[in-house]
């Protein structure tokens, strides 16, 4: 799972539009020239002093920052304790939002009764929350966690909501002309519809467990890379704090990346849809 | 039939409905004064079914003609099980109307092909229903599919096919499980004019390879479709709707769809049907 692997099936896929495009007018092409574009623009401010350069860092300075940090053990030690909250977050929040889910979207009752709670639930800024988090569980884990847990479930429980309330008539009419049972109506005509929305959410999902987590860390705590940040924050050391938030962005592109991966394998019918 | 015995006559010969034996015996499908209503806005019932009675003879290939919201549709969701029967006695291969019975396959105008399944996995659909094992449903549909010629498609998704391909697909899938009875509801409704024509060849393809006879209803609002395949039009009034006439097509099979378009005795049917059917249309 490396980077280098990741550019060229976007290749292939330009390739395969049939309409050759110069080479630099490709979608990679642009996406570089966008991103050197606001790196020299920030490099340009700081060196000119547009903007100070203690508080906003340059792209240079972050560059050495990340070859100072990388290699400690104090940091790999932070991104460890924060990818295992955010996993164990991401796991009991989908198992959760898609058990309540599924509760919801088979019971209409249920559902109706139920989703003005869900709603106001939701709309409760969670990150408030989190000292009571903290005086419940204390200042390791357990608050992240709950934290991800919160904002998991939510994504989850929407995500099979929107899943099952969109039955396809022609396809359940074609059901019951064949003499499917309920079972198989599930199993063979409902289930694989609903694949590419849930599949969708799961992505969501996981980005949504590492803003819980993340947010939390800010808050409370001296462990992860959310704390790691604050620490870096406090002693006004800009170059630090955005080594450390590069690294946690390449950890959830990669980690998105690889659930788009088997999204692609498993939806192979799905890029022929849409027409 | 009436061609051997009058090959010379070229005029459809109406029948008169109410002279067939009633619940004649040896009728793949016999229906006695079904009536039907739905609910509707006012309150009181709609009535759209307003005492129909037919017969249809085993392997017989019969249209139900009529202007929109006749009823047509629901006459055959009737039949099929697939709308709960209100009056009236039908029977159906011998058992009342019954939803998913294996000797009885359908076809929609659209064609409901899963996605996420190739086309012969669409077509084995079917087949995995009733309990086929995969090996064999697989190599039936790849047949089947071979016969509407799309042996080149076998592993298309439905993405991939024109809107023609998808409905031979749809027709293979219900084909492929050899049904004895047919039950079509505006199977080409989706398609421009060329291509419709296109694919009723391919039905027609079909129908032929099978190794029983096979009974087919199709409703539709296309009079040259009904008599450019039919045996028998059961031309049904406007709302509610009733049987009005029956008529009898003589054009000997096998028959081109392509080619019937131009024939002279074709054109005369439809214009001596058609002048029925524009009085239900027009009187709205």
């Amino acid at each position: 799972m490396s980077i280098s692997t990741a550019t060229p099936t976007k290749q292939l896929s330009a390739k395969s539009f049939g309409n050759s495009l110069p080479r630099w007018k490709s979608p990679l092409a642009i996406r570089i020239l966008i991103i050197a574009l606001i790196l020299a623009a920030w490099e340009l401010s700081a060196n000119n002093g547009w903007v100070d350069p203690l508080f906003a860092s340059r792209p240079t300075d972050v560059v050495q920052a990340l070859g100072n940090i990388l290699p400690t053990s104090q940091l790999w030690a932070d991104a460890g304790y924060t990818l295992t909250e955010v996993a164990i977050g991401y796991v009991i929040g989908i198992t959760l939002g898609v058990l309540i889910g599924v509760i919801l979207g088979s019971s209409r009752i249920l559902r109706e009764a139920c989703q003005p709670i869900l709603n106001a639930l939701n709309s409760v800024p969670r990150i408030a929350l989190v000292p009571l988090f903290v005086a419940w569980l204390g200042l390791g884990m357990g608050p992240r966690i709950l934290m991800a847990v919160t904002v998991v479930v939510f994504v989850m429980v929407t995500t099979v909501l929107t899943a099952m309330s969109q039955p396809d008539r022609d396809s359940m009419l074609l059901a019951r002309s064949l003499g499917a049972s309920r079972r198989e109506q599930l199993v063979k005509f409902e289930l694989p519809r609903a694949v590419p929305v849930v599949i969708s959410g799961l992505e969501l999902a996981l980005i949504y467990s590492f803003l819980g987590v993340i947010a939390a860390e800010i808050v409370s705590g001296s462990n992860g890379l959310g704390s790691r940040m604050t620490y870096y924050a406090n002693l006004f050391q800009a170059d630090n704090f955005f080594a450390v938030l590069v690294v946690l962005t390449a950890f959830t592109t990669l980690l998105t990346a690889a659930i788009r991966r088997i999204e692609k394998r498993l939806l192979h019918w799905h890029k022929f849809e849409d027409r | 039939m009436s061609l051997e015995l009058e090959p010379a006559r070229t005029e459809n010969r109406k029948m008169d409905t109410q002279t067939v034996e009633p619940g004649a015996s040896g009728a793949a499908i016999s229906v006695r004064n079904l009536f039907h209503a739905f609910p509707h806005a006012s309150g009181a019932p709609m009535r759209v079914v307003n005492d129909v009675s037919f017969d249809i003879a085993p392997g017989q290939f019969v249209s139900i003609v009529g202007p929109s919201g006749c009823g047509k549709t629901t006459a055959l969701n009737v039949i099929s099980g697939l709308e709960q029967q209100q009056s009236g006695t039908i029977s159906v291969l011998g058992k009342p109307p019954e939803a998913g019975r294996p000797e009885i396959a359908m076809a929609f105008a659209r064609d409901a092909l899963l996605p996420w399944r190739d086309a012969t996995d669409n077509v084995a659909l079917s087949l995995e229903l009733q309990g086929v094992e995969k090996a064999e449903r697989r190599a039936r549909a790849a047949e089947m599919l071979k016969v509407v010629g799309l042996g080149d498609y076998l592993h298309a998704y439905r993405g991939q096919l024109s809107q023609g391909m998808r409905q031979r697909v749809a027709l293979a899938r219900a084909l492929v499980t050899r049904p004895q009875l047919l039950l079509l509801d505006e199977p080409f409704a989706a398609l421009d004019s060329q291509t419709r024509v296109l694919v009723q060849g391919e039905l027609l393809r079909m129908l032929d390879a099978q190794e029983g006879p096979v009974t087919t209803v199709m409703v539709t609002h296309d009079l040259a479709e009904a008599i450019a395949l039919s045996d028998v039009i059961l031309l049904m009034s406007r709302r509610p709707g009733t049987i009005r006439e029956t008529y009898r097509i003589d054009i000997p099979r096998p028959r081109d769809a392509v080619a019937l378009r131009g024939n002279s005795h074709f054109n005369e049917l439809h214009e001596n049907i058609w002048q029925t059917l524009a009085e239900e249309v027009r009187e709205v």
